[in-house]
């Protein structure tokens, strides 16, 4: 059994990010020209990205059942790899700027996605325990690779501190699972539950803290706090990759521990994430409306999101995990984009406050009207794709019998509008300090280029892609 | 030609950006490209026209997003309705950017100003061709931002800033109704197409109760845009912006969209009694209320205002009591006077440099032609025959007749006031001695680029009621109608309560403005309540600032204390209780985050600086509370079982 489960060729995008990330320490020895690191890392996710196409349609438990590689880790992965490549290309031009590191910048990058790849595509607790560890390891120093400035070191060890204490009490939940139910493999756990085990109080201990756990990952109220801090201070281009990346990684295990081991708790679970969302999306989007810098704003927005893709799994239905997917493809594209935005405010030598955007539509339209269609997509106006992605878990919310959640949703994304458009209105109506037109690098401009495309076409023409992630939701 | 219909928003689309295109040159070419393009869909439209009076129609879809088992189709149609709106639209547009390069001929956001004229009418002319809900929602918020742009075109002034917030966000209140509306709708029928809906409505397929809710939260969206009851208090403010906008968005098309929308899913309403009522009487409550406040205003676009609030609520009565041709006629009438009284003011504006009323008096006699087309836009106001308002009123007014006789007199009641304060502003602008003897002094008839435009509207005022006259067969029923084409029997009370009404209110202005008669100050000292009531707008605007804006600024406050305070409070309450947490949690500080930030932090500065913030507590509260929240869930689980 062990020999034929050593699929390799299943495993070979897990390997080939780990042979990039090895690779890119050693290229950082030999060359000064540290984009060669970038091409390398982006070589490597292109290379990842094909060897996911062998496995593609495919289901299979292999390495002793501790990988599972189906159509849903086959969604995350390409959302990882694509915000990982985007994560990149926006780094390029802020690496060499504020002289971060770039090797181990870089290489921790590409280990932070094997991390997401672990937490996405795995069926047992410890595995995904592992994949959350490697993320968040690798994350406490890209947080603080900034070393000059205080607001990074503050920022990654809040971010360690927080991170440790919930991953204690992630841990203590899957022992209080394991011994109750006697497995760490998710589709026992729910076996042995539905032979009866469900009613035990220590159960329900066990299923809180796991997710409290997943909850601190996605930015949760009030497992939320870290958040704004460590958004803040850590390098922009962190921040962009660990506000979507991070988030879907979260997603996918809560997916995976909720739908698949715990559906017998479904009664308690659906109930909890209801409030959460609730509370989430309300939290995150009054919250941001008084703040006065862009990171922060950022951040507050990234937990109101995460509050409607919450109403997925509120819902725990089919319909409701193939809208959560779809919102996540789309937050990972409009997220990012935006943040490219931000980085090339920043890098064009303003700051990072909101007022640092004044007059951007003189100086560099194209971004000012990127960044206008990022956030149209964020509040959810139509004919964007955040539109379509709102629309999508509005219509679960309904077809599952929660219309007051669909009603909270919509009354949430017109309370997030003024914030948005105070940006908007600061691009465009308020005439910046210095008029010359900003300097875009071109590893920018590809990048804001592809999100815009793929914000906009998910908006117009949803239908194949949502054709797939039903059927991806109707395999789970 | 209606087959081409598509085309004419593509127009100003176009023109839009190539105006708005970041260009180096310094040309001021822009306008005659805003004005070429809408030109060109006027003339396209005026076609369109022609084709569906001669019996043409248009239509076409195309599959968006299947969406579970629906498919979601947009796409656009053309019948009776939409080609009017599209004539109206376009000339109004047409006229008034003709009307601007006198207007803001020198304004230093002259491009700008164009780019986004060109944006708004593409936007209208959208909204009035689409042939879904959705689609119709899209252009609903495209024209709300524009309006939003251009009423804060003079961002330089704070309070133009708050007056287009206000705009944007009282209308996104009714925006979110409307939205869920749409969805309710939806979610019974699987379709956003009007005709689709409207044919599931007319058959019985919803329920009751989800049609009537499905319909009211729709015709909450109109309240906003079209600045009902109790919404209305936006677009008074609204005037901060550039008159020819106040013309061309808070007079003749924008603020019609709400009437257009409940017009164009009539069907809908039709179905459910209880949303016709709601339509009605919030229509009559909107007319005679905004129309006491219009009695007060020194500030001659405050009066417009008001008095297009009041009209828009006529024409939701005429709606809400089945009269959709009256409604929507009235639509059309209003259109043009009163693009055509904000185009007049706007003159007077230009040449006075104040709006304030009391400032102004005998300005005839210095600018005849704005001066006899406003009296001729006035007089299609107050309802005086034959001029287009008379007509258009009439039939309101004789549909609530027979349905509903309070709003009936009501509606008289609003009419008498509509009469008066039209009149007042006549009188005290361009008439009787001047009031500011150095402005009337400097005084000029506007260029002509500015009085053309005035000339065709007061044409077009004069006359535009006839298709809506009954002796002459009315044709406009004959194009839009909602059923059968049905003609009301005209009857005495009808005709004398209307005429009664404008005499009544045109004498008693008179009576106190010109003649003198009878003393301001007595009327205003013996209603001294009344009066303060309606200079102070009712209180409403004072209210939603204090509940709503206040409230909101509080909420932040409260987050933000429940951050701070709270979240600590709990740190430092629980430390107090329990000595060994305390002691355990100043371990940690000590031993963990003090080796944790020398180990990482570059240096001693930083590193005792991100211990120094670090020390006030905040990474303990933030653990402590998340274990609260989780100690709590399991609690609620246990004692709850």
């Amino acid at each position: 059994m062990a020999v034929t489960g050593m699929n390799f060729t299943l495993l070979l995008p897990e390997l080939i990010l780990v042979a990039t990330g090895i690779l890119l320490v050693l290229l950082d020895l030999f060359t000064e020209q540290k984009r060669v690191l970038v091409y390398a890392g982006l070589a490597g996710v292109l290379a990842s990205l094909l060897a996911l196409i062998p496995g593609f349609g495919t289901t299979a438990s292999i390495w002793a059942d501790m990988i599972q590689v189906d159509s849903l880790a086959g969604f995350f992965k390409i959302v990882f790899l694509a915000v990982t490549a985007l994560a990149l290309l926006v780094s390029l031009e802020y690496v060499e700027r504020r002289q971060i590191q770039a090797g181990e910048f870089y290489a921790l990058l590409i280990f932070a996605t094997v991390g997401m790849f672990l937490m996405a595509s795995s069926l047992n607790l410890l595995v995904i325990y592992l994949g959350l560890e490697l993320v968040a390891i690798a994350s406490y120093a890209l947080v603080g690779l900034l070393k000059q400035d205080g607001r990074s070191v503050e920022a990654s060890i809040k971010y360690l501190l927080v991170s440790s204490a919930t991953s204690a009490v992630f841990l203590f939940g899957i022992s209080l699972v394991y011994g109750t139910t006697g497995s760490l493999a998710l589709p026992q756990i729910a076996q042995a539950l539905a032979a009866g085990a469900a009613s035990q109080p220590v159960l329900f201990a066990g299923m809180l803290f796991l997710l409290a756990g997943l909850a601190f990952k996605v930015a949760a109220f009030p497992f939320h706090m870290w958040a704004p801090d460590t958004y803040e201070g850590s390098p922009t281009p962190i921040s962009a990759f660990l506000i979507t990346g991070a988030e879907a990684a979260g997603f996918a295990a809560l997916l995976r521990v909720f739908l698949v081991g715990l559906p017998g708790l479904a009664d308690a679970w659906t109930t909890i994430f209801a409030a959460l969302s609730v509370l989430t999306m309300t939290y995150g989007n009054v919250t941001a409306i008084s703040q006065t810098k862009i990171k922060r704003l950022m951040a507050y927005s990234a937990i109101a999101q995460a509050g409607y893709v919450l109403v997925g799994l509120a819902v725990a239905t089919g319909q409701g995990t193939a809208a959560m997917l779809y919102y996540l493809l789309v937050y990972a594209f409009m997220t990012v984009g935006a943040f490219a935005v931000i980085i090339l405010v920043a890098n064009s030598g303003a700051g990072e406050e909101i007022s640092d955007f004044r007059g951007l539509s003189q100086r560099s339209p194209f971004f000012a009207w990127a960044l206008v269609i990022y956030f149209l997509s964020l509040i959810g106006i139509p004919p964007t794709a955040g539109f379509f992605g709102k629309l999508n878990l509005f219509s679960a919310a309904i077809a599952a019998d929660m219309t007051w959640l669909a009603v909270v949703m919509v009354i949430n994304s017109v309370i997030s509008a003024p914030y948005y458009f105070k940006v908007i209105r600061t691009m465009f109506l308020e005439e910046a300090a210095e008029a010359e037109p900003v300097r875009a690098p071109a590893s920018l401009t590809w990048a804001t280029a592809i999100t815009l495309v793929v914000t906009i076409l998910l908006g117009l023409v949803p239908d194949q892609v949502y054709s797939w992630v039903r059927l991806v939701a109707g395999a789970l | 030609m209606a087959g081409l219909a598509w085309l004419i928003p593509l127009l100003p689309l176009a023109s839009w950006l190539y105006i708005g295109l970041p260009s180096h040159r310094a040309s001021t070419r822009y306008d005659r490209v805003g004005i070429g393009a809408v030109g060109i869909a006027f003339l396209l439209s005026l076609g369109v026209l022609w084709d569906v009076i001669r019996g043409g129609s248009a239509a076409a879809s195309f599959t968006w997003a299947v969406h579970g088992s629906t498919a979601i189709t947009i796409g656009y149609q053309v019948d009776g309705l939409t080609a009017v709106m599209l004539v109206v639209v376009t000339l109004v547009s047409l006229m008034v950017q003709v009307y601007s390069l006198g207007y803001m001929h020198g304004d230093r956001r002259y491009k700008r100003y164009y780019a986004v004229l060109s944006l708004f009418t593409f936007a209208m002319l959208g909204l009035v061709l689409a042939d879904n809900l959705l689609l119709l929602y899209i252009f609903w918020e495209l024209v709300g931002l524009s309006s939003y742009l251009l009423i804060g075109h003079w961002f330089e002034d704070p309070a133009n800033v708050r007056a287009a917030n206000k705009a944007f966000l009282t209308t996104r209140a009714g925006d979110v109704a409307m939205f869920i509306g749409i969805m309710i709708l939806f979610s019974q029928t699987g379709t956003f197409a009007f005709g689709e809906l409207g044919e599931l409505a007319q058959a019985g397929a919803i329920s009751a109760q989800a049609l009537a809710l499905g319909a009211i939260l729709l015709f909450a969206g109109a309240v906003g845009k079209s600045a009902q009851f109790p919404l209305h208090v936006w677009l008074p403010d609204a005037m901060a912006g550039p008159t020819p906008v106040s013309a061309l968005i808070h007079a003749a098309t924008m603020v019609a969209a709400g009437v257009y929308l409940v017009g164009r899913a009539y069907p809908v309403f039709a179905a459910s009694p209880e949303a016709m009522q709601v339509v009605a009487w919030i229509g009559g409550i909107t007319a005679i209320f905004a129309a006491t406040m219009a009695l007060v205003q020194a500030d001659i676009k405050k009066v417009l205002a008001y008095s297009t609030v009041s009209q828009l609520g006529y024409m939701m009565l005429g709606l809400g009591l089945g009269g959709y041709t009256a409604g929507l006629f009235h639509l059309i009438t209003h259109a043009f006077f009163k693009a055509l009284l904000f185009l007049g003011s706007g003159s007077v504006i230009h040449a006075t440099g104040t709006q304030d009323m009391h400032q102004m008096g005998g300005l005839i006699r210095k600018m005849p032609i704005t001066g006899w087309t406003w009296i001729i836009g006035s007089a299609a106001l107050a309802g005086i025959p034959p001029l287009a308002g008379f007509w258009s009123k009439d039939e309101i007014l004789l549909t609530a007749y027979y349905a509903n006789p309070t709003l009936f007199w009501i509606g008289v009641v609003a009419a008498a006031m509509t009469a008066f304060y039209i009149t007042r502003a006549t009188w005290l602008t361009f008439f009787g001695a001047p009031r500011d003897a150095e402005r009337y002094a400097q005084v000029q008839e506007s260029p002509r680029v500015m009085t053309v435009p005035l000339v065709i509207l007061a044409v077009l005022a004069a006359t535009v009621g006839f298709l809506g006259a009954p002796p002459l067969g009315a044709p406009f029923a004959q194009l839009v109608h909602f059923g059968e084409v049905h003609h009301l029997e005209m009857t005495s009370v009808v005709t004398w309560g209307v005429t009664a009404a404008w005499v009544l209110g045109v004498l008693v202005a008179l009576a106190i403005y010109a003649g003198g008669w009878i003393s301001r100050q007595r009327i205003i000292s013996g209603l001294r309540p009344v009066y303060t009531l309606l200079k102070n707008r009712y209180y409403i605007d004072d209210a939603y600032d204090y509940l709503f804006v206040k409230g909101s600024i509080g909420l932040a406050y409260v987050v933000g204390w429940l951050d701070r305070v709270v979240v600590d409070g709990i740190v430092n309450g629980v430390a107090a209780i329990t000595r060994w947490f305390a002691d355990a949690t100043g371990l940690f500080d000590r031993e963990v985050v003090d080796g944790a930030v020398n180990g990482v932090a570059d240096g001693v500065s930083v590193g005792s600086q991100a211990f120094r913030r670090l020390q006030s507590g905040l990474v303990q509260s933030y653990i402590l509370a998340m274990a609260v929240t989780v100690v709590l869930g399991l609690a609620i689980f246990v004692i709850g079982g």
